[in-house]
């Protein structure tokens, strides 16, 4: 007996002193309690005065009930002063005092009694934070282990939406969110997905769609996607991803070793590293290895057409086996409710443990029952922990599951787990500061008693002898206290049995951080989600803390900085205004933010039940209150951005006025002095078409240097109908220039001029891209069709045309002859779509013209519908969205399509940024691209735009090199000059000036019409064409009036852009009026890009569909302009007397000039005479020398002497001729025809002028009524009416 | 009876010789177009088609569940350069990086990687190897990838078989890919 009981003493002496040896004292255990040591009197005393401060402090902090606050009290001290009480750190205290004196303790008896009415996730961090000293955790097979062993009622710690669904809810939730995710991967094609979805989803479970309509429903599209994207990618499309990312691909580079491309870009991975185009690409080697993974299983008696559902059941398989891995996880990770298998050793401890355990084959319990917060969750809720969880699962498993071996496959599930739980580790800190604030407990136990006097805990081998157990500690003096006192101090009760099991720490804390991490994903969708995110990106507790308080609101709050300009704005009164309404509803969404943290604190701490569930209903609706809040914070947003555009608008205007007034006043010194110059002219012959020029603003009619005149151009071309003649000329108005800005090419560099309409290419560069463009034809089996002279017919169509030397030479189609063509006389315009002259007398080529001339209006609803979409530069779209938006061009008709490119380029030419979807929309509408599904480099496009943005010209050039570096096609050579000029033109955009940008868009968006009464006046019917002429910006009204003319039929004048052709282009042909499919040209735009070309075949029509095949490009060649064909120049002698002579050389059919000039005879040969003037202006009372022709005496007086030059009796040339000393500032010389169509073609041009005038002047441009608008013009000249 | 063999020899002589000829064959990807030479006397389980991402695959008859598989990839877009020996070698690392991380990943485990190798191919094309042996989920798979031009077109290519299970595997990919032809899609 006494050796037993001595052996039992010693073995208990023996494990404890062990225990204690390798712990380091780190706690108490459960000891057995052996009296402790008579003390002496005054010790005693002293232990009893301690005790009974202590027992005056802990009163404070206990319940009637015996349990302790969860809280700090503060008690006043009697010396006067207060002092804090730790009840929490007391009731730890009283925990372990009970135990480690009681080893048959009851310790969820003594937890549920210390701390009843706790939050349940405080009883768990008090437990967390004692379990080294109780190691006593549960066992057995019984539910809710936690909540039965530590005294918890989980039940009672969430509301419980999930109660009250019916049974089926969530496997109709798991169902849509599967079918949902599944459809949406289309690469799986749809048998796959089919396949998949029947194998995962019993046919009795398969949601109606219908019910599925939810918008979380997709949330497992990235856990599939993830886990599959290798067995269905396009390997082929991942190579050429990676291929485009690596940009050295196409210098030919192949190795960049370890050089990392520096601004990867969409490839990602693939790249990282750099491009090697062999073996560089783990990303292609992946997925090739993966899907011969899939290939490899596929059955031998399966033939070719049984492959996609061969190859779709082995995915299926593999999903099926991704999910299940995934819902393992989510119920061990994130709660449990019941337990399968033995519990017993190291395992059985749930979650983490559990899941570790079952990996590495020992223990064996499982979860199969959720704990109450993920029961609790609604069905979606869950599907949303379920994506939580497996979004930790990587693609490795793929292969893993492929390759068989459900154990390799759990660990990495299990692996995956790690992660969510290290992850979940951060969060969990995080969620509890927006719960219940930080906790800030110390380990610091007995801290209670008070200065100088502790409790602390003793084993038997420190007590003196004593068995172990609790002393008191004063100063440096330990005092071991008894039994009966230390029972007086728990005051537990029950006797339960010994339980001793010691059980493997348990990471309790991060558990219920867990459970309250899908609690709030569940609860509070995606803003719970987003605060998440947002979390996971801190790395320190404060930081999460801080980026979860300001992250639910933070996306919603980011229309905060002001933007350059707005500084002026929001020093308004107007921009106060909507400040401070914006401001207010920010305001709104933080508070309701605050109180919707708060009452989630709240509701954490609820101390009951009951409670618990009211608390978390006034959560749930302070969250709603919180979303709407936040929806009342977009239309602040807009009524705020609304305000401030009206505010620039304002400021435009004002400064568009200013401009006016300016220019009024110029204008009216103008037309004074115009008129002076008439009435001195009045009996002068009539030659008023020549008159020099006075506007200094006329740059865009500087065709012509000095010494070559256009005046006379086309006039006396063998075949080129006379554009002067009275039979049917031309008139173009040109711009007035009162719109400073709204000039194509001012106040730009040379460089940067932006040209458009005819492209100007060089000889060289011409001859390349017709002999491309040749080349491209012979593939089709077309011709190329050359118009000559201006003939509104193919004079020459070219089979197999091929480019020798400088000729374009092919078999004519008509004659079938080789024929050949100067390319030097060859013009390039581009083509940018065909229209079709509606067939029958119901159609009209009015209906034709009343489009293209008006940007903004259309009777298409898909016209309108895109450019009101396309206008909006807010929008931020993916590449998809754009696809899918461009693709609607394909869809419309093609002059519509056309029209959307126009609007950008005009735009452009009145110096107006174009939205991001309006560039590709130009791009697209480029030949060769319209039809493509999809806008190939729309990356790069992208890229070029935000470039162009930042204001690089240069570097969105060197991205559109870039993209067509290696292309050996000219015709794709031409689209990229077209964007490079688009390019260039919106880096000069981007460099004017904001403000008058932004008015013209608002005045473009409102105003740019033409009325189709004024496009087609007249008896003739005839059809204005040409440029779109802006004339003024205006407060209210109508702003831009296109001023057009047209020419009519009798005369047309030539459908060919020379080089010499300036902006605007000059006016095309209308083409058959009553009959049916012909190819109708047009200019289209202030930009004058030509968007048809007029084919017609010698008059006769042709049916429109067998121009469909029209190559992109045509090719109209012309002779070259008799104007070149003279060339006229001056010599100067000192004299005395000074003598001014004039040279008249021609040119040859290369154009080159004779080396002599002509004699007198040849000057009668060729009809050339010459006139000398003593002013610039050809009157007789200025005319000197008369009858000489190649000499004059300056005579006296006179510094300038004027020669002008004609052929026979025209003006081709004139220059002056003086000095050197002498600086002579002469007007660029420019002659514009005109045309007023009538029906009688012999009234005189002032006449004409006249009936030009009225009806050109209605309405009245308002800008100008500061001066009044003088009753008649007298002369047209380039610049307007005088 | 002596001529009753004879007949039978031709017979099955033209019997094989229709085989060989039957299973050489072209098949057309939106690129290239390759000229396939089954390399076993009947084409009986050989299974050549699109699957999944590839323009093209090559399925042998499947042993024990597993088929040993090839693929053949052209680029999208020509690239034209030439592959040279240097730049195999070059190449070599990041494939073997790429390959040991994929294997580890999938808690497999690298065996053995094999030198770079030109394959001898009677069509003239320059055929360049790269492989290795690895074991995943207790089995054996030898995996080769290989590039080559085809007109202009940089092809990837991978051939993967069980050498435990597919004892001739090797040996007719070797044969396939001595007799593969390839031309430019439309040029033949």
């Amino acid at each position: 007996m006494k050796y037993s009981l001595l052996f039992t003493l010693l073995l208990t002496f023996f494990i404890v002193n062990n225990s204690v040896a390798a712990e380091e004292l780190r706690d108490t255990q459960c000891v057995e309690y052996g009296d402790a040591p008579d003390l002496s009197e005054d010790d005693q005393a002293a232990a009893n005065i301690a005790f009974e401060a202590f027992k005056l402090r802990e009163n404070q902090c206990k319940n009637a009930d015996g349990s302790f606050k969860y809280s700090t009290v503060t008690i006043a001290k009697e010396e006067g002063g207060t002092e804090e009480l730790d009840c929490i750190a007391m009731a730890e205290q009283a925990y372990m005092m009970s135990m480690r004196n009681n080893c048959g303790q009851d310790r969820a008896g003594l937890m549920s009694c210390l701390t009843n009415g706790w939050d349940q996730r405080d009883v768990f961090d008090m437990f967390e934070r004692i379990q080294s000293i109780d190691q006593a955790l549960p066992a057995g097979e019984e539910p809710n282990p936690f909540a039965s062993k530590l005294g918890m009622k989980l039940d009672e710690h969430f509301a419980c939406p999930g109660k009250t669904e019916p049974p089926g809810a969530l496997m109709t939730a798991i169902g849509c969110s599967l079918v949902s995710s599944v459809t949406a991967m289309v690469p799986l094609g749809q048998m796959s997905t089919d396949l998949i979805i029947n194998h995962m989803i019993p046919e009795q479970e398969r949601p109606n769609m219908r019910s599925c309509i939810d918008g979380e429903n997709a949330c497992l599209t990235q856990v599939v996607w993830g886990a599959v994207q290798n067995v269905v990618s396009n390997v082929q499309g991942i190579y050429e991803l990676a291929k485009m990312a690596g940009r050295a691909v196409v210098d030919g580079a192949k190795y960049v070793g370890d050089q990392v491309v520096k601004g990867a870009r969409s490839a990602g991975r693939a790249i990282s590293r750099g491009w090697n185009r062999l073996w560089g690409n783990d990303v292609v080697e992946d997925a090739s290895a993966d899907q011969h993974n899939v290939l490899a299983q596929v059955p031998n008696e399966v033939d070719e057409e049984e492959l996609p559902e061969a190859t779709g059941s082995v995915i299926s398989r593999l999903i099926d086996g991704v999910m299940e891995s995934v819902k393992e996880g989510t119920l061990d990770q994130f709660s449990c409710s019941k337990w399968a298998g033995g519990v017993s050793g190291m395992g059985g401890l749930g979650g983490l443990a559990n899941r570790v355990t079952s990996s590495v084959g020992v223990g064996g319990a499982r979860c199969i029952e959720a704990a109450p917060s993920f029961e609790c969750a609604s069905a979606k809720q869950k599907v949303q922990m379920f994506c939580g969880v497996a979004g930790f699962i990587g693609g490795e498993i793929v292969t893993t599951l492929l390759t068989g071996g459900a154990v390799r496959a759990a660990s990495i599930a299990g692996k995956a787990g790690a992660r969510v739980l290290a992850n979940g580790g951060r969060v969990a800190r995080a969620t509890l500061a927006v719960g219940r604030g930080a906790m800030g407990l110390t380990r610091g136990v007995i801290s209670g008693v008070g200065t100088g006097v502790s409790w602390v805990a003793t084993s038997s081998a420190k007590a003196g002898g004593a068995a172990g157990g609790i002393a008191l500690k004063l100063g440096n003096k330990m005092l071991p206290i008894d039994r009966a006192m230390q029972m007086t101090m728990v005051q537990s009760a029950a006797a339960a049995a010994k339980t001793g099991v010691r059980a493997a720490t348990f990471p309790v804390r991060k558990y219920i951080n867990l459970l309250d991490e899908a609690y709030t994903l569940g609860r509070y969708g995606k803003d719970g989600a987003f605060a998440l995110k947002t979390v996971s990106v801190a790395t320190k507790a404060d930081d999460i803390a801080a980026a979860l308080e300001g992250g639910l609101i933070s996306k919603n709050l980011n229309r905060k900085t002001l933007l350059p300009d707005e500084g002026a704005f929001k020093a308004a009164s107007e921009g106060q205004e909507a400040f401070a309404k914006l401001e207010n509803a920010q305001q709104a969404v933080k508070e309701a933010h605050e109180k919707f943290v708060e009452s989630v604190k709240k509701a954490r701490r609820g101390s009951n039940g009951a409670d618990a569930e009211s608390l978390s209903r006034e959560a749930d609706e302070a969250f709603l209150a919180y979303q709407r809040a936040k929806n009342g914070l977009k239309p602040a947003d807009e009524a705020y951005e609304q305000s401030l555009v009206q505010f620039r608008e304002k400021l435009a205007r004002e400064e568009a006025e200013r401009l006016a007034a300016e220019e009024a006043a110029r204008r009216a010194a103008q037309q004074a002095e115009a008129q002076r110059v008439a009435a001195a002219n009045a009996n002068s012959n009539s030659t008023a078409l020549t008159t020099t020029s006075t506007n200094s603003n006329s740059r865009a009619l500087v065709t012509q240097s000095d010494n070559v005149s256009t005046s006379v151009s086309r006039t006396s071309g063998n075949s080129t109908p006379s554009r002067t003649s009275n039979s049917g000329t031309t008139v173009r108005r040109i711009a007035d220039n009162t719109v400073p800005t709204a000039r194509i090419g001012s106040g730009a560099s040379s460089a940067d001029n932006f040209r458009t309409g005819n492209i100007n290419y060089t000889t060289q560069e011409k001859s390349q891209l017709i002999d491309g463009f040749a080349g491209n034809l012979k593939v089709d089996n077309k011709t190329i069709r050359v118009t000559k002279n201006g003939s509104s017919n193919w004079d020459v169509q070219l089979r197999d045309a091929r480019v020798e030397g400088d000729k374009l030479i092919g078999t004519n189609t008509y004659t079938n002859q080789l024929d050949e063509v100067d390319i030097s006389e060859i013009g390039l315009i581009e083509v940018r779509g065909t229209a079709k002259v509606p067939d029958g007398s119901g159609g009209t080529v009015d209906e034709i013209f009343a489009q293209p001339l008006s940007l903004s209006r259309s009777s298409n609803p898909q016209y309108e519908s895109f450019m009101t979409r396309a206008s909006d530069d807010a929008v931020t779209r993916s590449n998809d969205e754009i696809h899918t938006f461009l693709h609607e061009m394909n869809t419309m008709p093609r002059a519509e399509a056309a029209r959307i490119a126009s609007v950008t380029t005009y735009k452009l030419s009145n110096r107006i940024m174009p939205t991001e979807i309006e560039f590709l929309a130009s791009i697209k509408n480029s030949g060769g691209y319209i039809t493509k599904a999809k806008l190939p480099h729309i990356d790069r496009f992208r890229e070029m735009y935000r470039t162009i943005q930042s204001g690089s010209t240069d570097d969105a050039l060197a991205i559109l090199d870039d993209i067509y570096r290696g292309t050996r096609s000219e015709a794709t050579a031409l689209i990229r000059n077209n964007i490079a000029m688009r390019t260039r033109a919106m880096g000069m955009v981007r460099a004017q000036t904001q403000l008058v940008t932004t008015a013209r868009i608002g005045a473009e968006t409102n105003d740019l019409r033409l009325t189709s009464q004024r496009r087609l006046d007249g008896p003739n019917q005839n059809l204005i064409e040409g440029p779109v002429v802006p004339l003024r910006i205006t407060q209210g009204g109508d702003n831009l009036l296109p001023v057009v003319r047209t020419a009519d039929d009798i005369a047309p004048p030539p459908s060919v852009l020379t080089l010499a052709d300036e902006f605007p282009v000059p006016v095309l042909r209308r083409t058959s009026v009553a009959t049916t499919g012909s190819r109708v040209a047009r200019t289209v735009s202030a930009a004058a890009l030509i968007t048809d070309a007029v084919t017609q075949d010698n008059g006769n029509t042709r049916n429109i569909d067998d121009y469909e095949e029209l190559p992109e490009i045509v090719v109209i060649g012309t002779r070259r302009n008799t104007s070149r064909e003279y060339v006229l120049s001056g010599g100067y002698s000192a004299g005395p007397p000074p003598v001014c002579s004039a040279y008249v050389k021609k040119r040859n059919s290369d154009g080159e000039t004779s080396d002599d000039p002509l004699d007198a005879a040849g000057f009668e040969a060729e009809g050339i005479t010459i006139k000398w003037f003593k002013a610039d202006s050809e009157t007789e009372e200025n005319q000197v020398c008369v009858g000489s022709i190649e000499d004059c005496n300056m005579p006296e007086g006179i510094e300038v002497l004027y020669v002008f030059a004609y052929k026979d009796g025209e003006k081709f040339s004139s220059l002056p001729c003086n000095s050197p000393a002498v600086t002579v500032v002469r007007e660029p010389e420019v002659v514009t025809p005109y045309d007023v169509p009538t029906s009688d073609t012999n009234i005189d041009d002032t006449s004409k002028a006249e009936e030009f005038f009225e009806r050109e002047r209605t309405p009245p441009p308002n800008l100008f009524q500061p001066v009044s608008i003088p009753p008649r013009p007298t002369h047209y000249l380039h610049g307007g009416w005088y | 009876m002596h001529r009753k063999v004879l007949t039978t020899f031709l017979f099955s002589i033209l019997l094989s010789s229709n085989g060989i000829a039957a299973s050489s064959k072209w098949y057309e990807t939106k690129q290239v177009n390759f000229e396939i030479t089954i390399p076993t006397k009947t084409t009986k389980d050989w299974l050549v088609a699109p699957i999944l991402g590839f323009p093209l695959a090559v399925l042998a008859p499947s042993e024990k569940g597993y088929r040993p598989t090839m693929s053949l990839t052209p680029e999208m877009t020509p690239s034209l350069e030439p592959i040279t020996f240097d730049e195999v070698r070059l190449q070599e690392p990041f494939y073997k990086a790429g390959r040991e991380k994929f294997v580890k990943d999938r808690q497999g485990k690298v065996k053995e990687f094999f030198k770079p190798t030109k394959v001898d191919n009677k069509n003239n094309l320059d055929i360049y190897s790269l492989g290795y042996r690895y074991e995943l989920a207790n089995m054996t798979i030898v995996e080769r990838s290989i590039r080559f031009m085809c007109d202009g077109y940089l092809v990837l290519g991978m051939t993967r078989y069980y050498p435990d299970l597919h004892k001739s595997a090797e040996k007719d990919f070797s044969k396939i890919l001595k007799n593969i032809n390839c031309k430019k899609a439309g040029s033949i």
